[in-house]
């Protein structure tokens, strides 16, 4: 009997922390919305944290994104190279190469980039301003202590994932270009890929790599700044804190990249 | 005072720079892509009315040609009233309403639309596939009035095919009729051959041996029966199986002439669909994902046909 009381009283806690981490997140996505279109809420101090976060999160992930997009456009060319010497119809390739790569791939990757170097610093920093107290200070200043902290971060967050995913699929299409017309430019024209691109760009791929952007770049900001909260008194909980805010990211990634391409496709 | 690093010294310009470049960058892009898809031409607006059948054919999307180029699209199926194209009338009744297809074409090449110009419709895979638009130029014509252009319909392959089939079916069961009236046992050319029989059976009995100028009288009916057997079936052949032959073989000939001038496109579309797909089939067999499983079926089906058939028991 004790056993069940037990069973259920873990299952009943797991559901409500689950709701409320949910809930959290959806309602710090609509307060930075919210916040950010006030002007009153751009003070200094907050304009300087969003240009530091977007230095943080993407001029300085810039290289090694660009390091990614390299390698990753190689991966693709030997890909590719293999499926035009069996079919021999380039045609077919680039329609599935712009849905897959541009439009899927690039974002995503973006999104890994800068969670692996934001996320476990805006924990560091977040957990560090919550154990020295200096949050309970804004607080007691009167001041808007998410508008101050968090919104910052998760615009900055959004604006650098949009932007490597933009240098990420730009390098990518480039680069593809250029291991066709060095090692094999018997096999595709890339005169005829670029336009072919082009031709099939559509405003929703556009539309979707800028929702996604906002969307992850929000949500890990929002999640991290919900984990940092959960910090009581001892800084050796960090690690394990940054941990589950990566999974937490990476999962939020993943269901947000599924449901913008199913609701695109959807009303396409 | 220990200075800053160079990256927070210029904080604000790096940060600026780096978004210029993002913004910049995408700009390329979508003037690129708008380029290409001719987002940024003006589009002229054009009307095709329809008839019940093209009503039919043509949906909303498809494609316009002009010269062999892709100038535009059906942007919707309206209906006009007047000269005004409503998205669906008040008025249902058939003489106020006219079915019309809105056209939306863009570039240079609307300049060689003017009076005279048709649009006509086709249809992909000889007739069997989706409609299309395809307009005719006119260079240095008048306007068009009201910016309508004519229809005309392509004649459809495959009715064509079925208005000729028909008669040739046709043909073909009456011949087959007659052939089959000449075959009843009550038929003329039944009753000659019977007949025939029996005389040859008659003179084997008797034994009479028939020479030349022999003027026996039943060799005499005999051979009168022979020939108004013969000329029965001459009759038979040349004024009615003859005329209903060469029916068919000129009812054939034309089908033949459309098949060789009509269907030929989309026999070779499908044979060209096959031959994609046979490549597509033999690629994805030899892709990682799928190698394995095709070399598993492989085997199997070299294992069935290596095992010795049992024999049937006696």
């Amino acid at each position: 009997m004790k056993a069940v009381t037990y069973i259920w009283k873990g299952v009943g806690s797991w559901f409500v922390l689950f709701i409320e981490r949910k809930l959290y997140v959806v309602g710090a996505l609509l307060e930075c919305g919210l916040t950010a279109i006030r002007p009153s809420s751009w003070s200094p101090p907050v304009r300087n944290c969003l240009t530091h976060q977007i230095l943080v999160s993407g001029v300085r992930a810039l290289p090694f994104t660009l390091l990614i997009a390299v390698s990753f456009s190689f991966a693709v060319y030997l890909h590719c190279n293999l499926w035009l010497t069996l079919t021999g119809k380039p045609e077919w390739l680039v329609p599935a190469l712009r849905a897959s790569l541009l439009r899927e791939a690039g974002p995503l990757l973006a999104t890994f980039v800068v969670m692996c170097i934001s996320v476990p610093a805006i924990m560091a920093e977040m957990v560090n301003i919550q154990l020295n107290g200096e949050l309970a200070q804004l607080q007691a200043k009167g001041q808007n202590t998410f508008g101050l902290v968090v919104m910052p971060r998760m615009i900055g967050l959004s604006i650098a994932i949009f932007c490597l995913s933009i240098f990420l699929n730009v390098t990518v299409f480039l680069c593809l270009e250029a291991w066709f017309l060095f090692f094999s430019p018997e096999i595709l024209n890339i005169v005829n890929v670029f336009h072919s691109f082009m031709m099939g760009l559509k405003p929703a791929d556009f539309l979707s790599v800028f929702l996604r952007a906002v969307i992850i770049g929000n949500m890990i900001g929002a999640i991290c700044a919900n984990e940092a909260r959960n910090v009581r008194a001892v800084s050796t909980e960090a690690p394990t804190l940054v941990g589950r805010a990566m999974l937490r990211c990476l999962w939020a990634a993943v269901s947000v990249t599924f449901i913008v391409s199913i609701a695109l496709r959807v009303s396409a | 005072m220990v200075e800053k690093p160079f990256q927070l010294r210029y904080l604000n310009s790096i940060a600026a720079a780096f978004l210029l470049c993002a913004v910049f960058l995408l700009a390329l892009v979508i003037f690129l892509t708008g380029r290409e898809q001719g987002w940024f031409e003006k589009s002229k607006v054009f009307y095709v009315d329809l008839t019940p059948k093209a009503a039919d054919v043509i949906r909303a999307g498809a494609d316009v040609f002009l010269l062999g180029n892709r100038i535009g699209t059906v942007k919707r199926i309206g209906f006009r009233k007047g000269k005004n194209v409503v998205p669906f009338p008040s008025v249902l009744r058939s003489d106020a309403i006219q079915p019309t297809a809105v056209l939306y074409l863009k570039g240079n090449y609307v300049r060689l639309i003017g009076q005279g110009s048709v649009a006509t419709l086709r249809q992909s895979l000889g007739g069997f596939g989706s409609g299309f638009f395809d307009l005719t130029v006119r260079i240095n014509s008048d306007l068009l009035v009201d910016n309508t252009i004519p229809l005309e319909l392509e004649p459809s392959a495959k009715e064509e095919f079925a208005e000729i089939v028909k008669p040739a079916i046709a043909a073909a069961e009456q011949a087959l009729t007659r052939i089959s009236a000449l075959a009843a046992e009550d038929s003329e050319l039944s009753r000659g051959v019977a007949s025939f029989a029996s005389v040859t059976k008659g003179l084997e009995e008797s034994g009479v041996f028939v020479a030349q100028g022999t003027e026996a009288p039943e060799f005499r009916q005999m051979i009168e029966k022979i020939r108004a057997a013969a000329g029965s079936i001459d009759d038979v052949v040349t004024k009615r199986i003859g005329p209903a032959v060469d029916h068919i073989g000129g009812t054939a000939k034309s089908a033949d002439s459309l098949i060789s001038k009509d269907l030929r496109g989309a026999l070779q579309d499908v044979r060209k669909a096959m031959a994609d797909l046979d490549i597509d089939l033999a690629a994805a067999q030899h892709h990682w994902l799928l190698r394995s499983q095709v070399k598993q079926v492989q085997e199997e089906r070299a294992r069935k046909l290596a095992e010795p058939t049992p024999r049937p028991r006696r």
